[in-house]
C-alpha cells in the first residue's frame, strides 16, 4: 500500500504545484499568492486527502456511467426490442452476460495495470528508484477494493441484488487472469481483444433468446472457472520475480519527457515545416536576390512555409466548394417557392459572416508559425527587438496575411454570386454587394486582428505553450461576440458598414499600438 | 574603450542575484567570467546586453570619456545557438549583412566569410535546422566577425564542441580580441587559464578580479576555489 500512497503523493504534489504556479501567473491575484506556498507540505497533504476523495467520487461516477451506457442501456434496448416482438427478455441474464463479456473478459485483457503505468508510477520507479516489484503488486492488490466499491455499487443499482458479491468475486478473479494473460502475450494483443465487442453485443441484440440458457447452473459454473483460474493467477502475480525486467522493458524515463513533448508538440503539429519535401532548387542562393533585409527574410519565410499556407487554404476551399456546390445544386433543382425561401435566407445571411470569417481566417496558425519558426530565434538579438524593425516586419507580414485571407473570402464572394444566379436572381445581385463587401472587409479585419494580437501580447513561449491569459480571454470574447452576432437579426443589413468602420479604425490603431508597445512586449516569454 | 559596470543589482522575486556588481573591462583583452552554477553569469550578460533591465546600476561603454553604448555595439553569443532554422546558412548571412550593411567595416563576400569559419561549401546551402551544434556556433561567431562589435559576450562558448572545433573557436577568439572587449563565461578553470588575459569571479552577486599574475601560477586553482567557497566557511 505504501507504493500506492507514494505514487499518489507524487501525483498530488505535482498537481498542486502546477495549480500554484499558474495561479501566481494571474494578474493582480497572482501577486497575493506567496512563493512560500510551495513548501506548505501540511496544507498539501490536507488538499491531497480532499483530492483523493474527489478522485474516488469521480471514478465512481465514471464506472456508473460506463455501466449505464455500455451494460444497462444495451440490455434495456434489447429488452424493448423483444417486448415489441411480444417476447419476454432475460434481463438479468443479459446484464450478467454483458458484464462477463465486457468487464471480465475484455476489460481485464485490455486494461492490465502491468502495462499501463501512470506518470507518477514512472517517476516513482525511474527517478525515485522505488522497488518495481512493490509498485506492481500494490497496483494489482489495489484493484480489489477499487473494483469492489465502484462496481459493487453499480451492480446493486442495476438490480443484481444478492448476486452482487459473487459477480464481484468473478470480476476480481478475471482481473488477475487478465494480468497474467497480458504478461504472457506481452500485451501485444490488447487492441485485438476489442473485436470481442462484436460477438458480445451481437448476441445481446440479435440472439437474446440464447441467454435464457445462461441459467444459475451456468452462472455458478462460470464463477467457479474464474475462481479456479483466478486464484493460481493471483499467486503467480504475487510470487513473480520478473517485475524489475518488466519495468525496464515497459516503463522508460524517456516516456516522461515524451509525454510532455507530445503535449507540447500537439500545439505546433499543424505548423511544422515539411523540410523533407524541399528540393535543392528550393534552397538555391539565387532565390529572392532582388529582395533585401527583412523583405528577404519574410519572402523566404513564406516560401518555406507555403505548404502550411496551401494546406490551410485547400481545406477551406474544399469546404467552401462543397457548400456552394450543394447550395447551387439545390437552387437549380427545387421549386420556385423554395428558391424564394433560399433567396430570402441568402439576403439574411450576413449576420453569420462574422463567425464564418473568424473560422476562415488562417491568421492564428500563421502567427504561430511566425513565432516558432522565426521570431523565437531572432528575438534573442537586440537588432530584432527595435521598434522600427518590429513595425517593419508587422507591416510586411500583415500585407501578406491580408492577401492570403482574401483568397477564401473571394471564393465565398464568387460562391454567393453563383448561388444567386442559380436561384434566378442574377439581376438582383447588387442586393448582395453589401454582404460580399462585408466578407472581404471581415477577412481584412481578422488578418489585422490576429497579427495585432500576436505582436501586442506575444503569448507563445519557447517551450510551446501559451502564457498570456489576456490573449486567451480576448480570443474567447471575440469568438463569443461572433457567435452572438450570428444570432442577431438586427446586425445583418449593417454588417458591411460596421466591418468597414472597424477595419478602417483598427488598422491605424493597431499600427500605433504595435509601434509604441511592442518593443517592450514583443519578447520571448 | 572600456565597458563599465556600476553597482548593478538584479533580483528575481525575493532572490537577489546581482548585488552591486561593478567592474571596468578594458579593450584588447579576453576576460573570463568564472562562477558557480546559479551565480548569475548569464543574468549579468543579459544585463550588459540590455536584454534584461537591471533593477539599478548602470552599464556604459566609455570611449573618449563619453558613453557610446548602443545595442549594436554588444554582441551576444549564446551557449545554445539560436538561429532561424528555416533559412540556409547562406541566406541567414545574406540577411544579416543586409540589415547591418551600414555598420560593417571592410565588407567581404559571403563566401569569404564562410571560409574564415571553415564552413564547407555544401553546408552553406543546407537548412540551419540540419546543422550540427558546432556549425551553428560558428554561424553565431560569424555574425560578430561580420559586424565586429566592440563588446562580445560569450555565454559558455565551448561546451559540447569536439576537440577540433573547440580549438578553431579558441584561435578565432584570440584573433578577435584586438580592438575589442571579449567577455566569456565558463565554469571550466582550464579553459579560462588557456584563453583569458584576465579572470573575474562572480561570487555572491559581486565581481572580483583575480590578479593576472596568478592566472598561470600553480596556485591559481586554489585561489579561485578560495574565492568561490567563501560562503561555506
Amino acid at each position: 500500500m505504501s507504493a500506492f500512497f507514494s505514487g499518489y503523493a507524487v501525483w498530488v504534489t505535482q498537481t498542486i504545484n502546477t495549480y500554484i504556479y499558474y495561479l501566481r501567473k494571474l494578474p493582480v491575484l497572482g501577486k497575493k499568492i506567496p512563493e512560500s506556498l510551495y513548501k506548505r507540505t501540511g496544507a498539501k497533504k490536507g488538499i491531497g486527502i480532499f483530492a483523493l476523495i474527489i478522485c474516488a467520487l469521480f471514478k465512481l461516477s465514471c464506472v456508473g456511467l460506463y455501466c449505464l451506457c455500455f451494460v444497462w442501456l444495451p440490455a434495456f434496448g434489447a429488452q424493448n426490442i423483444l417486448a415489441g416482438q411480444g417476447l419476454a427478455a432475460p434481463m438479468e441474464e443479459m446484464l450478467l452476460f454483458l458484464l462477463l463479456g465486457l468487464n471480465m473478459v475484455l476489460g481485464s485483457l485490455i486494461n492490465a495495470t502491468t502495462y499501463h503505468k501512470t506518470k507518477s508510477e514512472n517517476i516513482l520507479m525511474n527517478l525515485m528508484h522505488y522497488d518495481p516489484s512493490r509498485c506492481y503488486k500494490s497496483a494489482i492488490l489495489l484493484k480489489i477494493p477499487k473494483e469492489a466499491v465502484c462496481f459493487g455499487l453499480a451492480f446493486l443499482i442495476m438490480g443484481l441484488g444478492v448476486k452482487t458479491p459473487f459477480v464481484l468475486l468473478g470480476l476480481i478473479c478475471s482481473r488477475f487472469i487478465g494480468e497474467v494473460a497480458a504478461m504472457f502475450t506481452h500485451n501485444r494483443l490488447h487492441n485485438w481483444w476489442l473485436l470481442l465487442l462484436l460477438p458480445v453485443y451481437g448476441v445481446v441484440f440479435f440472439f437474446p433468446q440464447w441467454l435464457f440458457g445462461f441459467t444459475l447452473f451456468w452462472q455458478i459454473g462460470v464463477l467457479a472457472a474464474l475462481v479456479l483460474l483466478g486464484v493460481p493467477c493471483f499467486v503467480y502475480l504475487m510470487r513473480y520475480k520478473g517485475y524489475m525486467a518488466l519495468a525496464r522493458q515497459t516503463v522508460h524515463l524517456s516516456d516522461l519527457a515524451d509525454m510532455d513533448a507530445r503535449m507540447a508538440n500537439a500545439m505546433v503539429s499543424n505548423i511544422q515545416i515539411q523540410d523533407k519535401s524541399l528540393r535543392p532548387e528550393d534552397l538555391s542562393p539565387q532565390k529572392f536576390q532582388n529582395k533585401h533585409g527583412y523583405a528577404y527574410l519574410n519572402a523566404l519565410f513564406f516560401d518555406r512555409h507555403k505548404r502550411l499556407v496551401k494546406n490551410a487554404l485547400r481545406t477551406r476551399f474544399i469546404i467552401i466548394g462543397i457548400l456552394v456546390g450543394a447550395l447551387a445544386a439545390i437552387a437549380l433543382l427545387v421549386s420556385p417557392e423554395m428558391k424564394e425561401n433560399i433567396w430570402e435566407g441568402l439576403l439574411a445571411s450576413p449576420r453569420y459572416f462574422l463567425l464564418l470569417m473568424y473560422f476562415v481566417s488562417v491568421g492564428a496558425n500563421i502567427c504561430k508559425a511566425f513565432f516558432y519558426h522565426c521570431d523565437v530565434f531572432l528575438l534573442r538579438y537586440g537588432y530584432y527587438r527595435q521598434g522600427e524593425v518590429i513595425l517593419k516586419n508587422f507591416a510586411m507580414r500583415l500585407k501578406r496575411l491580408v492577401f492570403i485571407n482574401l483568397l477564401p473570402a473571394v471564393a465565398i464572394v464568387l460562391g454567393l454570386a453563383l448561388v444567386c444566379i442559380c436561384l434566378g436572381h442574377g439581376a438582383d445581385m447588387p442586393m448582395l454587394f453589401s454582404a460580399m463587401a462585408s466578407v472581404l472587409l471581415l477577412s481584412c479585419f481578422f488578418s489585422v486582428f490576429h497579427m495585432f494580437m500576436y505582436y501586442f501580447f506575444q503569448p507563445y513561449t519557447a517551450d510551446q505553450t501559451v502564457k498570456s491569459p489576456l490573449f486567451s480571454i480576448i480570443n474567447s470574447v471575440v469568438y463569443i461576440v461572433c457567435f452572438m452576432c450570428a444570432n442577431s437579426r438586427e446586425l445583418g443589413p449593417y454588417l458591411s458598414v460596421y466591418a468597414l468602420v472597424a477595419t478602417a479604425l483598427f488598422i491605424p490603431i493597431s499600427l500605433w499600438l504595435v509601434y509604441q508597445k511592442s518593443p517592450k512586449r514583443f519578447r520571448i516569454r | 574603450m572600456q565597458l563599465l559596470l556600476q553597482d548593478i543589482h538584479k533580483s528575481f522575486g525575493p532572490k537577489q542575484v546581482l548585488k552591486g556588481a561593478s567592474f571596468c573591462f578594458e579593450q584588447n583583452k579576453i576576460y573570463g567570467l568564472l562562477g558557480r552554477n546559479g551565480a548569475g553569469k548569464t543574468t549579468l550578460f543579459h544585463c550588459i546586453s540590455k536584454e534584461m533591465p537591471c533593477d539599478s546600476g548602470q552599464v556604459a561603454l566609455m570611449e573618449n570619456g563619453q558613453d557610446v553604448y548602443d545595442f549594436s555595439k554588444v554582441g551576444f553569443v549564446f551557449s545554445n545557438p539560436v538561429l532561424p532554422e528555416f533559412l540556409t546558412g547562406y541566406e541567414f548571412i545574406k540577411f544579416y549583412i543586409d540589415i547591418n550593411r551600414d555598420k560593417i567595416p571592410n565588407l567581404k563576400s559571403i563566401e569569404e566569410y564562410f571560409d574564415i569559419v571553415k564552413i564547407e561549401e555544401e553546408d552553406r546551402y543546407r537548412l540551419i535546422k540540419d546543422y550540427s551544434h558546432g556549425m551553428k556556433n560558428k554561424m553565431q561567431m560569424l555574425c560578430f566577425l561580420i559586424t565586429q562589435p566592440p563588446v562580445i559576450l560569450l555565454d559558455e562558448p565551448l561546451t559540447s564542441f569536439d576537440v577540433v572545433v573547440a580549438h578553431e573557436i579558441k584561435q578565432l577568439l584570440k584573433q578577435m580580441k584586438q580592438g575589442r572587449i571579449l567577455l566569456f563565461s565558463t565554469h571550466i578553470l582550464e579553459l579560462a587559464r588557456d584563453l583569458c588575459d584576465e579572470i573575474v569571479v562572480l561570487n555572491h552577486g559581486v565581481l572580483e578580479a583575480v590578479d593576472p599574475q596568478e592566472i598561470h601560477s600553480p596556485d591559481f586553482a586554489d585561489r579561485v576555489m578560495e574565492i568561490l567557497k567563501e560562503d561555506e566557511q
